[in-house]
C-alpha cells in the first residue's frame, strides 16, 4: 500500500512537472509539447494504427528473444558445466558481446531485406549475449555438494541437469533473459527506426522527421506502454518457470 | 542383504600433484559403526568421498561386498554431506523424496514414505518447510532422513554435527545411532570430535596429518559407553595423546 502510494506520487509529479513546464511555455513546444496536445495526438492516432505497430514490433522481438534463448541456454549450461570449453569459448563470447552489433544491420538489411527477418536476426543477437553469458556464471556456481549429492543417490547425465543444475542456476538464467528481452524490444525498435515501412520504430521515425512533435511523443507513450506490459508478461513467465522448475 | 561390508585396501588420493592419502587400509564390518579421526584437513573427507565413488583413487582399491567401487552405488551406499546439500528449493518432504524419485518410487507411495521418515527423526510437522525455514538441527534429521529414504545398508556421514551446538550434536548422536542400530546400518562416520568418536564407534580408524595414512585402528572394548563412565574418559584421552602429541606417522 504505502510502495504503490510513492509510485503514485512520483507518477503524478512526473506529470506535474511536465504540465509546469509547458503551460508556462518555458520549454519550445518542438522539444517538449503540452500535455494536453500530446493527449489529442494519442487520441487521434487510429487505434487500428497502433495495434498493429505495437503487433509487429512485439512479434519481432518475441521471436529474436526466443531463438535467442533456444541458442543461449543449452549453450550457457554446457559451457558451465564444462570448464575445458568455457576456457575456450568464454572470451570470445564476452568479446563479441562488447561489439555494437548494430553495425552489422546494413549486412542483414542487405541479405535479409528489410522486412521482418532483419529485424529479428538482429533483436536475437542482442539477446543472445546476456542470456549465454547469465547462463554461463548461473551455472558455474553451482553448489558442487549439491551435484554430488544428487550424483551419490544415483542420479546421472541428462537427470543431474533436470534435478540440480536448472533449478539452482534458474533465478540467475531468468534475469539474463530478462535483459535479453529487454535489448531485444530496443534493438527491433532501433532497426524499425532504421530502416523499414511498419512497426513502432517505424512510426516514431516517421513522426520525428515530419516535426510532429505531438505525435511523437504519442508514440514514446505508446512505446512505454509497450515496454510494461513485455516486462508484466515476462515476470509472469518467470514466475511460472520458478513455480515448474524450482519445486 | 541389508547390511554389507567395505574394504579399503592401500587406497591412494591425489589432488593433482597433492598426495592427500596413501595406503590406507581398513574394513568396515556388516553393522559395525567406524569413525575416521584424524587433524583437520588430513583427507579423512577425502578418504569417504572415495568410497562413496564420489572420487577416483589414483591406487588401491576400495570393495563393497567384494565389488569393486567405480563410481556411486545408490543401492548400497547412502551419503550424508559435511554441509548438508539440502536442496534449498525442496521442501523437507520433497528432499526426503530425492532418491526415491530416481528410483521411479510413484508419488503418492513417495509422499507416504518420505512423512513416513521424517516422522522417525522427529519433524513430521516441519514437513513443507524448505531448508531456510529449519534449524542447523532440524537441517540435520532432514539429511539423515534422506540418507535413510536411500535405502542403503550402509551410511556414510561426513562431519554430520560440524555446524552445531554442543547440546544439539550430543543429542542428535545418541538419536542417530538409535535410529541406525534399529535400521541396523553399516556406518562410516568422519568427525573431528573425539567424543563423538568416543561415544560413538565399535572402532576408530586414526588418521595421520597429510598424507593421510592409517596410524591405528583403535577397537572400542564395551562401545558406546556412557559419557560419564571411565571408559569413556580412557579411550578420549587415548585418542587425544594419538592425535596431538605425537608427530606425523611418517616424513
Amino acid at each position: 500500500m504505502r510502495r504503490a502510494t510513492s509510485y503514485l506520487v512520483v507518477v503524478a509529479g512526473t506529470l506535474l512537472a511536465w504540465w509546469l513546464l509547458t503551460a508556462r511555455q518555458a520549454v519550445a513546444p518542438l522539444i517538449l509539447p503540452p500535455i494536453g496536445e500530446v493527449g489529442s495526438a494519442l487520441s487521434a492516432v487510429d487505434p487500428g494504427t497502433w495495434a498493429a505497430a505495437m503487433a509487429v514490433t512485439t512479434a519481432r522481438a518475441f521471436a529474436g528473444f526466443a531463438l535467442a534463448a533456444l541458442a543461449a541456454v543449452p549453450l550457457g549450461v554446457l559451457l558451465g558445466r564444462r570448464r575445458k570449453l568455457r576456457e575456450a569459448y568464454e572470451p570470445l563470447l564476452a568479446t563479441t558481446a562488447a561489439v555494437p552489433l548494430v553495425i552489422l544491420y546494413p549486412v542483414l538489411a542487405a541479405t535479409l531485406g528489410l522486412g521482418t527477418s532483419s529485424k529479428v536476426v538482429l533483436g536475437g543477437l542482442y539477446a543472445f549475449f546476456p542470456i549465454a553469458i547469465a547462463t554461463i556464471r548461473a551455472v558455474q556456481q553451482i553448489d558442487p555438494a549439491l551435484v554430488a549429492a544428487m550424483q551419490s543417490m544415483g542420479a546421472t547425465g541428462a537427470r543431474v541437469i533436470r534435478a540440480v543444475v536448472v533449478p539452482s542456476a534458474l533465478p540467475g538464467i531468468l534475469s539474463g533473459l530478462r535483459i535479453g528481452l529487454g535489448l531485444a524490444l530496443v534493438t527491433v525498435i532501433a532497426a524499425e527506426f532504421i530502416a523499414g515501412a511498419d512497426g513502432v520504430g517505424y512510426q516514431l521515425a516517421a513522426s520525428s522527421q515530419g516535426y510532429r512533435s505531438a505525435d511523437l511523443f504519442a508514440w514514446v507513450v505508446l512505446a512505454v506502454a509497450l515496454t510494461i506490459v513485455v516486462n508484466t508478461v515476462f515476470t509472469l513467465f518467470a514466475t511460472t518457470l520458478e513455480r515448474t522448475l524450482r519445486r | 542383504m541389508r547390511t554389507t561390508g567395505i574394504s579399503v585396501a592401500d587406497l591412494e588420493l591425489r589432488y593433482g600433484d597433492l598426495l592427500a592419502a596413501e595406503k590406507v587400509t581398513f574394513d568396515v564390518r556388516p553393522g559395525e559403526f567406524v569413525s575416521l579421526i584424524g587433524p583437520s584437513g588430513c583427507g579423512k573427507s577425502s578418504v569417504l568421498r572415495a568410497l562413496g565413488g564420489l572420487q577416483r583413487p589414483a591406487g588401491g582399491e576400495i570393495r563393497i561386498d567384494g565389488e569393486q567401487v567405480r563410481g556411486p552405488l545408490p543401492a548400497k551406499i547412502a551419503y550424508v554431506f559435511q554441509d548438508l546439500a539440502l536442496f534449498p528449493w525442496r521442501s523437507a518432504r520433497r528432499n526426503v523424496e530425492v532418491p526415491l524419485e530416481l528410483r521411479g518410487v510413484p508419488r503418492a507411495r513417495r509422499r507416504e514414505q518420505a512423512l513416513a521418515l521424517l516422522a522417525k527423526v522427529g519433524l513430521a510437522d516441519m514437513a513443507d518447510r524448505v531448508p531456510a525455514e529449519l534449524s542447523g538441527g532440524m537441517r540435520q534429521r532432514v539429511a539423515i532422513a534422506r540418507a535413510l529414504a536411500c535405502d542403503a545398508g550402509i551410511l556414510l556421514l561426513d562431519e554430520p554435527f560440524a555446524a552445531l551446538d554442543e547440546q544439539t550434536r550430543l543429542q542428535l548422536g545418541a538419536e542417530l545411532l538409535r535410529l541406525l542400530e534399529e535400521e541396523g546400518k553399516t556406518v562410516v562416520f568422519v568427525t573431528h570430535s573425539l567424543q563423538e568418536a568416543a561415544a560413538l564407534s565399535d572402532r576408530i580408524v586414526v588418521l595421520s596429518p597429510r598424507p593421510a595414512v592409517v596410524k591405528e585402528i583403535i577397537t572400542v572394548d564395551r562401545p558406546r559407553p556412557a559419557v560419564t563412565s571411565d571408559d569413556f574418559h580412557r579411550l578420549h584421552a587415548r585418542l587425544s595423546e594419538l592425535l596431538f602429541t605425537s608427530g606425523p606417522a611418517r616424513q
